[in-house]
C-alpha cells in the first residue's frame, strides 16, 4: 500500500512544482478587468493582486475572487499589476500589456523615463 | 561530438581487451603461451583503468547521468565486438585445442576414424543458425543504441548556444530548455522555459535566482528589496528551470534579465539579448508584431 502512495505522491509533486501563474487584463471603459490563473488552466482564487505605480507606490491591493477575477479603476499614471502567488511565483502585467489600452497613453522619453502622464481617462 | 563517442568506444574496447587478455584462456589463445602472473595482473589493471578513463570521458562530456548511460551503451557494443573477435581468434587454424567446441560451432559429422584430425586442420565453421544469432545479437543492440543516440536531444546546457557567464561572484550556464517557439498556455500567455546551472558549491550562497522579460522591479527607496524579478528557477538537482511568460507588448529591446539574490541579501543582475539567449522567442516577438 505504501509504494502506490509513494508513486502517487511523486507524480503529484512534479505537477505541483510546475505551476506558473498567468494573468490577462483588459480595459473596459475606465476599469481594468483582470483574469488570473495558472498555466494549466486552473483558477487562482484568493491570490493577491497589486496595482503599483512606476515610482513604487502601491495604488490598489486586492485579491482574485471566486471566479479568479479582479477589477480596479484605471490609474492616472503609469503602473503595472502584480499577481503575487508567493516568492518567485509572480506575473507582471505592465500597462502596455493591457488589452485595449492605447500604447501612447503614458508618454515616455527616449530613455524610457515617464515624464508626463496624459489624460487619465481618455 | 562524434569524436568523443568514437573515443569512448575505442577506449572501452581496449579496456575490455586488456581484461580478456588477463584471463588465462584468452591470454594463452592470443599469445600462444601462458602469461606470467605479473603480466596478467598488469593487463587487468590497465583494462580497468581504460574503462574508468572511458567513463570519465563520457561524464566530462555529458555529465553524470547521460555520460554513464552513453558509456554503458558503448561498453555493450565493445563487449559484443570482443566476444566475437575472441571466438573467431580462438578457432583460427592451429590455435584451437582438439576436442573443444563452442556454442556457435558445428563440428562436422564423424565419417571416419581420422575425422578429428581433419577438423583440427580446417577449423570448424559457423552454422547458419549460429551466424544469424551472432549477427542479431550484435546488430540489434547496436541499431537500438544508434537510434537512441540520434534521437536523444542534447541537454540544453551542453548545447553550443548555452551562455556561460558570471553574475556577481558566481559563474553560471544558462540556456533555453527547448529551441521551439514559446508554448501558448492558459489565457493565451506565451511561456518559455530556461535552464540554469551555477558553479559547484555556489548554490549555498544563493537564496534565489529569477528570470524575466524586462527589468526587475524593486520596492521604493535606496537599496530597496526585490518586488518583481520574475519567476524563480526551481527543480531538483543542480539544473534548475524557470518558466518565463512573454508580455503581450514585449519588444526585442526589453531583454531577458537574470536576477540572483544572495543569502546575505545582495542582489545581482545581468541582461541578455533575447535574440542571443532565445532565437525562438525573438522570432515569436517579431512575428507577433
Amino acid at each position: 500500500m505504501r509504494i502506490p502512495i509513494l508513486v502517487l505522491a511523486l507524480l503529484c509533486s512534479a505537477a505541483v512544482s510546475a505551476h506558473t501563474p498567468v494573468c490577462l487584463c483588459e480595459l473596459n471603459g475606465n476599469r481594468l478587468d483582470c483574469e488570473g490563473g495558472f498555466h494549466d488552466g486552473s483558477g487562482a482564487v484568493d491570490v493577491t493582486m497589486r496595482v503599483i505605480a512606476y515610482g513604487g507606490e502601491t495604488l490598489v491591493t486586492g485579491k482574485l475572487d471566486d471566479a479568479s477575477r479582479f477589477s480596479t479603476p484605471l490609474p492616472g499614471q503609469p503602473f503595472y499589476i502584480l499577481m503575487d502567488v508567493g516568492p518567485g511565483e509572480v506575473f507582471e502585467v505592465d500597462w502596455r500589456d493591457i488589452v485595449g489600452i492605447d500604447g501612447q497613453r503614458f508618454e515616455t522619453t527616449e530613455a524610457g523615463d515617464v515624464v508626463v502622464p496624459q489624460m487619465a481617462n481618455r | 561530438m562524434t569524436a568523443v563517442h568514437l573515443l569512448v568506444l575505442l577506449i572501452s574496447l581496449a579496456g575490455f581487451a586488456g581484461l580478456a587478455l588477463a584471463m588465462p584462456k584468452h591470454g594463452k589463445a592470443i599469445f600462444r603461451q601462458p602469461l606470467s602472473d605479473a603480466r596478467r595482473q598488469l593487463l587487468r589493471l590497465a583494462g580497468w583503468l581504460l574503462l574508468a578513463v572511458a567513463l570519465a570521458l563520457g561524464m566530462d562530456r555529458w555529465r553524470f547521468d547521460i555520460g554513464t548511460v552513453t558509456w554503458l551503451g558503448w561498453l555493450s557494443v565493445a563487449g559484443l565486438v570482443l566476444v566475437f573477435v575472441l571466438s573467431r581468434w580462438a578457432v583460427r587454424p592451429g590455435s584451437r585445442p582438439k576436442n573443444e567446441g563452442s556454442f556457435f560451432m558445428q563440428r562436422p559429422a564423424q565419417k571416419s576414424g581420422n575425422a578429428d584430425s581433419e577438423s583440427a586442420d580446417t577449423g570448424p565453421s559457423l552454422s547458419t543458425r549460429g551466424t544469424v544469432f551472432a549477427a542479431a545479437a550484435l546488430l540489434i543492440p547496436l541499431a537500438w543504441f544508434t537510434g537512441q543516440l540520434l534521437t536523444t536531444p542534447i541537454k540544453p546546457l551542453l548545447r553550443e548556444d548555452a551562455i556561460h557567464g558570471d553574475v556577481g561572484p558566481w559563474s553560471f550556464t544558462l540556456a533555453e530548455k527547448e529551441q521551439n517557439q514559446p508554448e501558448i498556455v492558459a489565457l493565451n500567455v506565451p511561456l518559455k522555459a530556461f535552464v540554469i546551472r551555477f558553479c559547484d558549491g555556489c548554490e549555498r550562497d544563493i537564496r534565489m535566482a529569477y528570470l524575466k522579460v524586462r527589468e526587475p522591479r524593486f520596492l521604493p527607496g535606496v537599496g530597496g528589496s526585490l518586488r518583481a524579478a520574475g519567476n524563480a528557477f526551481e527543480g531538483r538537482g543542480r539544473e534548475k528551470t524557470a518558466e518565463v511568460p512573454l508580455p503581450r507588448a514585449a519588444t526585442l529591446g526589453d531583454g531577458l534579465w537574470l536576477t540572483v539574490e544572495a543569502t546575505n541579501g545582495e542582489v545581482y543582475h545581468q541582461r541578455f539579448d533575447i535574440q542571443r539567449l532565445s532565437p525562438a522567442m525573438a522570432r515569436f516577438i517579431r512575428e507577433d508584431k
